[in-house]
């Protein structure tokens, strides 16, 4: 098995149930140490307070949406600025949604109908492999 | 009345009566003429805005740089100034318009005074922020018990969950494979409302229309893994053409998976034209596939028609490629597809773009490729 995402601490932002228990399943299979947030107010503090490896962000969630949520964790200095986000939604990108990600070079945008779940790991993995320089 | 006067009594009736806002100012933007329309827009009556600065009763702060960018443009440039505006009415109402700003010169190339032209398209921009927030509900709402679908399935599939035997695995399999159907209809869907709804994005550019056909071939090879025999004749002449990529793409590649889903099992041909004619980009692909039943070729780009041999062939099909890419080629692009075809023959489809019609447009949406 891949060793890369072993004991990393990962952060699961989905207000979907089914869609949390699959991620955080399947996540823990590949060793890592998974917390889930169903809303994007709980997302954010436990981001805050755990600073995870990596986020796995839902767009559209209760409380505050995923975009508002990573606006906000990369407004927190030094991790905050570097950790890797797969924004993992079916909110088709509009030009508001790309505009932001272009800019954010730790975020990656998927649709979740047209990525698999291993696909979804293995570009987890890529963010280990090939990591963001932290900014000053 | 002199013929001056009668001239310059008609100009200012009409301009009096359009419902446009039209305001002149002197070359330090202070306001000579307001039109009765200022008044029906930005309750202001004109006599109020005369002898002050332009906009001064009714300005909203956009951002600094917006109107650096607009007096560059029409005072030092003297170029025609055209953009969005959020402005204010006198009942504190924010609107959203339209305004075009011509400097007048004199013989000397001064400028004399400018010419502000306004409309109020705030309820145009509403109609399109809730069809857009519509779509955007629309999609999530529809893709997520799919994706769900998906990634259990694949979960199940995987063996994570402990081993499965081969019916379990082939019945997971109908599952997933009818799951990704949905996905494609869904996508159809979502593409459609957006052409029909006008809230796709247009972004022309400089492309290299034999590039997105060649990348096309590769992926469609690939995906139906079968011998194609590929034939290009493309006008070495061609050049680079101003066209939206990513439509571009969705087009071509609607027509293209046409002729490889539908081509005979072996010595399947496709001869693939590219060139500029008339001044249009003329594409063609010429299939030796199943073609297209007479009985139905009068209807083959209406929304959901699918051939019966077509059927038989390909049961997951959707029946809204061609509907949608005709929209997209006839409204978005201003162009023409027509096609023809002989039931076990072949087919060949033919599209035609003028040359410098695709102007950008800014919708908030873009198509995805099926």
């Amino acid at each position: 098995m891949d060793s890369t995402l072993i004991n990393k601490r990962v952060l699961v932002a989905e207000d979907e149930p089914a869609m949390l228990n699959a991620l955080t399943d399947k996540f823990k299979r590949e060793g890592c140490v998974v917390t889930g947030a169903a809303d994007g107010e709980a997302a954010l503090a436990l981001a805050i307070k755990e600073k995870p490896d990596i986020i796995l962000l839902d767009i559209l969630m209760p409380k505050m949406d995923g975009m508002e949520v990573l606006s906000r964790v990369r407004n927190e200095a030094g991790w905050g600025k570097v950790v890797p986000v797969i924004i993992l939604t079916n909110v088709p990108a509009d030009e508001k949604i790309m505009n932001s990600i272009i800019k954010d070079t730790a975020s990656y945008y998927l649709l979740k109908s047209d990525w698999k779940l291993y696909e979804v790991v293995e570009r987890a993995r890529n963010c280990f492999r090939n990591p963001t320089p932290i900014s000053s | 009345m002199l013929d001056a006067e009668k001239d310059l009594e008609k100009f200012k009736l009409a301009l009096d009566n359009i419902s446009d806002n039209v305001i002149i100012t002197d070359p330090d933007g202070l306001v000579v003429y307001a039109n009765k329309a200022v008044e029906n827009v930005t309750g202001y009556k004109p006599e109020e805005a005369v002898g002050k600065k332009s906009g001064a009763l009714w300005k909203t702060p956009m951002p600094k740089e917006y109107y650096q960018n607009m007096w560059d443009t029409i005072k030092r440039q003297k170029k025609v100034f055209v953009g969005e505006i959020r402005n204010k009415r006198k009942n504190g109402e924010i609107y959203t318009a339209v305004i075009s700003i011509s400097p007048v010169l004199d013989k000397e190339g001064k400028v004399e005074f400018f010419v502000s032209v306004e409309r109020d398209v705030t309820k145009e921009k509403e109609v399109e922020q809730a069809k857009n927030e519509f779509i955007t509900l629309a999609s999530h709402q529809l893709r997520t018990p799919p994706s769900i679908i998906s990634w259990y399935t694949e979960t199940l599939q995987s063996g994570d969950l402990g081993p499965i035997n081969a019916k379990q695995a082939s019945y997971l399999a109908e599952i997933y494979r009818a799951n990704q159907r949905m996905v494609a209809i869904i996508n159809s869907l979502l593409n459609i409302s957006r052409v029909e709804m006008g809230t796709f994005k247009i972004s022309p550019k400089e492309v290299d229309i034999g590039n997105i056909i060649d990348e096309i071939v590769k992926e469609l090879t690939s995906r139906f893994d079968r011998k194609v025999e590929i034939k290009r004749n493309y006008d070495p002449t061609l050049g680079h053409f101003n066209v939206d990529p990513n439509i571009m793409e969705i087009v071509i590649e609607n027509i293209l998976s046409n002729s490889f889903k539908y081509g005979p099992p072996e010595g399947a041909r496709i001869e693939i034209t590219a060139k500029m004619e008339d001044g249009a980009l003329f594409l063609s692909v010429k299939d030796n596939g199943i073609g297209i039943p007479l009985k139905v070729q009068d209807k083959i780009f209406e929304r959901l028609t699918r051939a019966d041999n077509a059927i038989s062939v390909s049961p997951d099909g959707t029946g809204l490629g061609l509907y949608m890419v005709k929209k997209i080629i006839t409204e978005g692009f201003g162009g023409k597809i027509w096609f023809q075809s002989e039931e076990n023959k072949g087919t060949t489809f033919f599209i035609s773009i003028p040359a410098g019609h695709m102007e950008k447009k800014a919708g908030t949406s873009t198509l995805v490729r099926v």
